[in-house]
């Protein structure tokens, strides 16, 4: 399931911890942008390489919310809606949002294209509203027409 | 004024090493392992007052010297997991001037004796984190990190390790546990970390910002150190500012010279759309929420880490958060209890229930279906909380909630008599 260089990258951070059990996040992060998402027999993988039981590793993959354990859309918004975006509009923004991928927030698109994710504070709050497309694109200062304009091009891409 | 931390406000491309070098950095690193024994780096922070910038203000130099004689390995761990609402200071330092927090980092693990530093940032700042790894990269390359430093005995390596998603992980026992590979949920203290902590072996936990302040007090001296601020809260402060302001943004202050006046009107250039100010989260979502109508004296008290105190608050990360008189403070109470439900890790029966229940109670009374019994019932869970966790998730929860049911109790009141919130008829 996981590719050889995605187990030969998983030992590299093993040792680059005193303890092994150490790249277990690490290893989940770099088997997500490898595949997308978390199958179960990703989640054995890495719990054989790491030396830890499938539970122990699925713990983790469940605890922390960047983790996918389903597959999801082609892309993924995570949505600041907490306080600090949302004294600047961010609850208008997100119904917006669900109204035009026709889905609420924790679900994906039906043309598969775009999960909606509600994020925790991330951390942009003197550019609020805010939101993380594919966990690694930071969109701030934004506006109904921006937002638009973001899901017409995660659309088409 | 020349920025002390948020230097790259006045020199734009700090954050390539060369640039940083000629402004004078990596020199007080070079003066701590060639010309500093490892005790006079730790009581030179002690002389300086610096204090944790995390949100605690425990003394620096004082958490380091509380690990035991004689036991090795020992750890530095960077606290990068800046999650508070409010909170976006730690994520300019490390995209921008993360030299000057690598060279703290450098300094304090010299000082501690550790030879493998970590630093564990949030997963929500990729590019925090790929600005942090090509700063250790070129460290590496000029010799500040590595074997044999500047041609001493000394050796330090600095790894990143991403978290997924996980506020609780900003508590530093969840953090170690979460370095381990393991799910973020706190350990029962004590022992505390300086004891037994990453792997079991004393470690030493610090906020970013509090790392940035070390150089500086080596470069420049202790003394020079502890006479910007007041007595007890010395050195600079970055002020986070959002909400209804004109300008939000990092703004970096000597403790005690600015007010939350200063702060608002001035610095970040009044409330938006002309409308007035009328409440004040100092510490992110974790406040006690200020009510300036009932006290201007707030507003003009000089900020430093017990100057709130009087006024039923705190200061905690300076994580300043602005609210105008549009704003119905049930629904901000609403907004931080599902925050921190969603937050609590599940270890502790009373956070974890606790916080469930007052968002539901604060989903019905600002729904407009709730009791006047309602309210005193949220008083009464929150103090089912209260002091009851092993960690301070569960306090902070009830910290916006009890504070605003305190002084803004008629607002509850006119959600249950009129039937819904007054703000969005």
């Amino acid at each position: 399931m996981l590719s050889d260089n995605a187990k030969s990258d998983i030992q590299k951070l093993m040792a680059q911890y005193p303890d092994a059990r150490s790249a277990v996040m690490p290893a989940l992060h770099l088997v997500q942008r490898e595949l997308g998402w978390l199958p179960d027999d990703a989640i054995q993988a890495i719990a054989e390489l790491v030396g830890l039981s499938k539970t122990e590793v699925n713990g983790v993959a469940t605890f922390y919310t960047m983790y996918a354990r389903a597959p999801h859309g082609k892309h993924t918004i995570m949505f600041c809606n907490d306080l600090p975006c949302a004294l600047r509009g961010s609850e208008k923004m997100l119904e917006h949002l669900e109204h035009k991928l026709g889905c609420p927030a924790g679900h994906t698109s039906a043309d598969g294209a775009i999960t909606l994710k509600e994020a925790e504070c991330l951390g942009g709050c003197d550019h609020a509203p805010v939101m993380l497309v594919d966990g690694v694109e930071h969109w701030h200062d934004l506006t109904i027409e921006k937002l638009d304009e973001i899901v017409e091009r995660l659309r088409n891409t | 004024m020349e920025h002390l931390i948020l230097r790259d406000l006045d020199i734009s491309d700090i954050d390539r090493i060369e640039v940083y070098e000629k402004h004078g950095g990596y020199s007080a690193f070079r003066k701590a392992v060639k010309e500093m024994a490892p005790d006079q780096v730790t009581d030179a922070v002690k002389v300086s007052g610096l204090r944790g910038r995390g949100g605690a203000g425990f003394p620096a130099g004082v958490k380091w010297s509380f690990l035991p004689k004689g036991v090795f390995p020992r750890y530095l761990v960077a606290n990068a997991d800046e999650s508070e609402p409010g909170t976006f200071k730690d994520r300019q330092i490390m995209e921008r001037n993360p030299h000057q927090f690598i060279e703290g980092m450098a300094i304090a693990s010299y000082a501690i004796q550790c030879h493998h530093a970590f630093i564990y940032i949030r997963g929500e700042f990729p590019h925090a984190a790929q600005c942090l790894e090509r700063a250790i990269a070129q460290a590496e390359a000029r010799g500040y990190l590595g074997e044999k430093i500047l041609g001493t005995d000394y050796a330090l390596r600095i790894t990143v390790h991403r978290g997924a998603g996980a506020y609780i992980c900003g508590e530093e026992t969840a953090l170690l546990e979460s370095m381990e590979g393991k799910l973020g949920q706190p350990r029962v203290k004590p022992p505390f970390p300086a004891v037994v902590g990453l792997y079991n072996k004393p470690t030493v936990i610090n906020n970013v910002e509090t790392l940035a302040n070390v150089p500086l007090i080596i470069e420049r001296g202790a003394d020079w150190y502890a006479k910007i601020g007041t007595a007890k809260s010395t050195g600079p402060k970055i002020f986070c500012l959002s909400g209804h302001v004109n300008r939000p943004g990092n703004y970096e202050a000597p403790f005690g010279s600015i007010s939350l006046r200063d702060l608002i009107f001035d610095l970040g250039g009044g409330i938006r759309g002309g409308k007035k100010l009328k409440a004040i989260l100092p510490a992110g979502a974790s406040s006690f929420v200020i009510n300036p109508a009932a006290n201007e004296a707030v507003l003009d008290a000089k900020l430093d880490f017990e100057s709130l105190t009087p006024f039923g608050s705190a200061l905690g990360s300076a994580s300043v958060i602005v609210m105008d008189d549009a704003t119905c403070m049930v629904w901000m109470a609403k907004k931080t209890s599902h925050f921190f439900e969603h937050e609590s890790c599940g270890k502790c029966t009373p956070c974890r229930e606790g916080t469930y229940w007052m968002a539901r109670l604060l989903d019905r009374i600002d729904s407009g279906a709730g009791t006047l019994a309602d309210i005193d019932l949220l008083a009464n869970v929150a103090n089912q909380i209260l002091g009851k966790t092993l960690c301070p998730l569960g306090d902070f929860s009830t910290a916006p909630v009890t504070s605003s049911v305190k002084a803004f109790r008629e607002e509850y009141e006119r959600h249950v008599k009129e039937r819904g919130c007054w703000a969005r008829k």
